[in-house]
């Protein structure tokens, strides 16, 4: 399977943050964008998400060379794609399990009895080190920045997705956290092939890690691209590399 | 005493000139019918609806009663006609004329009275049916004893295919470290008007938590008044209006901090669709020598429609400010539409996400039950409103899943 970015133009609130960003994304992959502030990163996140406040200009996002352009966010999620959001929302009054059951009821026509699902949540939560007090809870309500970032990582292994977007999955999380959610997001990758395209700032949550692809985005394109080695230069240099042609 | 029409005059005069119904709030205010007369010819056969919806909603009810009838089958409730009332026994009410005209009114008119008196250290809960086949004003008159615990059920529906209206008047005592939680869920038809007065008055170290649900009659007006007048005690008013079509809702309560380290809360939310309108009031006074009290309203409201409407107008009044903690705050808006794009970024249709929305901001509220039959009442009647579009008609008890969640609260 493949996820394509092709030319990718993007106006938010009637200016263009995206011009004209490609990539390609398959099965097993682990792509990395690294980018300043303010560059387009989680823009080009949403957009293939299909946040309403995003509008393409120009280009196109293939899944298998079909279009997503004009689908709504859950007909994408139908395809496999997931965001991991930087900021997840808060819905106070929606537990945790009940929405867990109703997306993965809307994505698959496969049912799970209660005990195998909630025996999925528990070993999922384990893995990440989600206290079980959380589960109970509704979604993300008072969580702290670092249980918020592993409830999303627990939602992409529940759903399974084939494309993972992860936006910035480490910020705000202290450095064992960092190391629980990196292993879990590179296991669920081999596991399933999933593709993933991980938005980061830092290079420590790499560490664990093995991408394959880097991608330094600056002022709405694709500067430089290259593979690991390009983040020991992101390290040393900055993001100016990238003038460097 | 005057005539009928008098006194409803002089009721509806009075009440007119309430501050909350005069003045600023004037136009907050939604007229009721009162001087509805019973509708003629009502031949409901109450024990069979009253068997029917205890069958459909898995409730045994302790009491059923209607406008023409009243029975208990348990004995720590007791329903008496007004005519076989002894008035010793309601000596000492809390709703006096003199204080409100409008409780006199009902007062007046109520053909039966509820009377639920708990002894000391008791532990007791309790389920009562309401069915109006005409009108309804009725008396509920809660006495727990010290140390005792109540939760009452109530659920209000109706039989009747003519314009009504149902007055319950509420009247709640608590002694010394009593807990009494009364959840009054409404589900009555488009025929029906509701006008619910309820006083309660919590002693020493007691609490007192009343649930309002406000779903069906096609318009609601409410006044409730919660007195913390005990030290180191709690009153607390969950309050949820679900609206649709043209239900207009007036929801108003004021609670009082009357003794030290006393607590007050009034948490009110609705939701509204279609040209429903809504206005909450919440009035909170922190009275002289409430050292280490607790105040706090909190308004919340979601608009489902352009031509829906709520007026959310919390109120504070604290006339002793050391150590006192009080707080209000309101706050009404559309879905989210960031909440909205995360939920259908998970898969979910959009229609469905605006419904899981909707029911979690219902189930905020509901939470705050302690009583699960009352929860799950109450969740039902909801979901099938939102589902169906329409109010006070037969309701199967599925909350579909909706509790997939463990009660934090």
């Amino acid at each position: 399977m493949e996820l394509e970015i092709k030319d990718l133009h993007v106006e938010t609130e009637g200016k263009e943050v995206l011009k004209g960003v490609s990539l390609k994304i398959k099965s097993g992959e682990l792509h990395v964008l690294m980018g300043p502030n303010g560059s387009g990163k989680t823009t080009l996140a949403k957009t293939i998400m299909g946040h309403p406040q995003t509008k393409v200009t120009v280009g196109d996002m293939l899944v298998d060379g079909k279009s997503i352009k004009e689908l709504p966010p859950n007909e994408r999620a139908k395809l496999g794609i997931f965001l991991q959001f930087q900021n997840p929302v808060e819905i106070e009054g929606l537990g945790v399990v009940n929405f867990l059951n109703t997306a993965k009821g809307s994505l698959s026509k496969e049912r799970i009895g209660y005990k195998d699902f909630m025996k999925e949540i528990k070993q999922g939560s384990e893995r990440l080190k989600i206290h079980e007090e959380l589960v109970g809870r509704s979604l993300n309500y008072g969580f702290s920045g670092g249980e918020k970032k592993k409830m999303e990582i627990l939602q992409m292994a529940i759903l399974k997705p084939k494309f993972v977007i992860l936006d910035e999955p480490d910020s705000g999380l202290d450095i064992d956290a960092v190391k629980v959610v990196a292993e879990n997001v590179d296991d669920f990758r081999k596991k399933n092939d999933a593709g993933v395209l991980l938005i980061t700032h830092y290079s420590r949550i790499l560490q664990y890690m093995e991408p394959q692809f880097i991608h330094v985005i600056s002022e709405g394109k694709i500067i430089r691209e290259g593979g690991k080695q390009l983040i020991e230069e992101i390290e040393r240099e900055g993001y100016r590399l990238g003038q460097k042609g | 005493m005057p005539g009928n029409k008098e006194f409803i005059e002089e009721a509806m005069r009075y009440y007119r000139e309430l501050p909350l119904e005069s003045g600023l709030y004037k136009k907050y205010s939604i007229e009721m019918p009162l001087d509805t007369p019973d509708p003629k010819g009502a031949d409901a056969d109450i024990n069979a609806i009253a068997e029917e919806i205890s069958s459909r909603m898995r409730i045994r009810f302790d009491a059923v009663v209607s406008s023409r009838s009243a029975v208990s089958t348990n004995q720590d409730i007791v329903v008496k006609k007004v005519e076989e009332l002894d008035s010793a026994a309601i000596n000492g009410k809390l709703f006096k004329s003199s204080e409100d005209k409008l409780a006199a009114f009902i007062n007046s008119k109520a053909r039966h009275f509820v009377i639920v008196n708990a002894k000391s250290g008791v532990d007791k809960k309790l389920n009562i049916l309401f069915i109006n086949d005409g009108n309804l004003p009725v008396q509920i008159l809660v006495d727990a004893a010290d140390n005792s615990r109540l939760e009452i059920l109530e659920f209000y529906t109706s039989a009747s295919k003519e314009r009504s209206v149902v007055a319950p008047l509420h009247e709640i005592k608590t002694g010394k470290g009593a807990h009494v939680e009364v959840d009054m869920v409404h589900n009555e038809n488009d025929k029906t008007y509701l006008v619910g007065l309820c006083k309660a008055i919590a002693g020493d170290r007691s609490r007192v938590k009343l649930n309002f649900v406000y779903s069906g009659a096609v318009a609601t007006k409410s006044r409730n008044i919660l007195d913390s007048n005990g030290e180191k005690n709690g009153v607390e008013v969950n309050e949820i209006v679900f609206g649709i079509n043209d239900q207009k809702f007036d929801v108003s309560t004021f609670i009082a901090n009357k003794k030290p380290f006393s607590s007050a809360m009034i948490n009110s939310g609705a939701v509204l669709d279609g040209e429903a309108y809504c206005v909450m009031k919440g009035f909170a006074k922190v009275e002289n020598g409430s050292k280490g009290a607790f105040s706090k309203i909190t308004e919340r409201g979601i608009l489902l429609s352009m031509d829906s409407h709520i007026d959310a107008l919390p109120d504070m009044s604290i006339d002793y400010s050391n150590e006192v903690k009080a707080t209000h705050s309101a706050a009404t808006s559309p879905i989210d539409q960031e909440a909205l794009f995360y939920l259908t970024s998970r898969g979910i249709p959009d229609e469905a996400a605006r419904k899981l929305f909707v029911t979690s901001f219902l189930a905020r509220y509901l939470l705050n039950m302690d009583s699960g039959i009352a929860k799950e009442l109450a969740m039902s009647i909801m979901l099938d409103k939102l589902e169906r579009k329409v109010y006070g008609g037969k309701t199967e008890m599925t909350t579909k899943g909706i509790w997939m969640v463990a009660n934090e609260k």
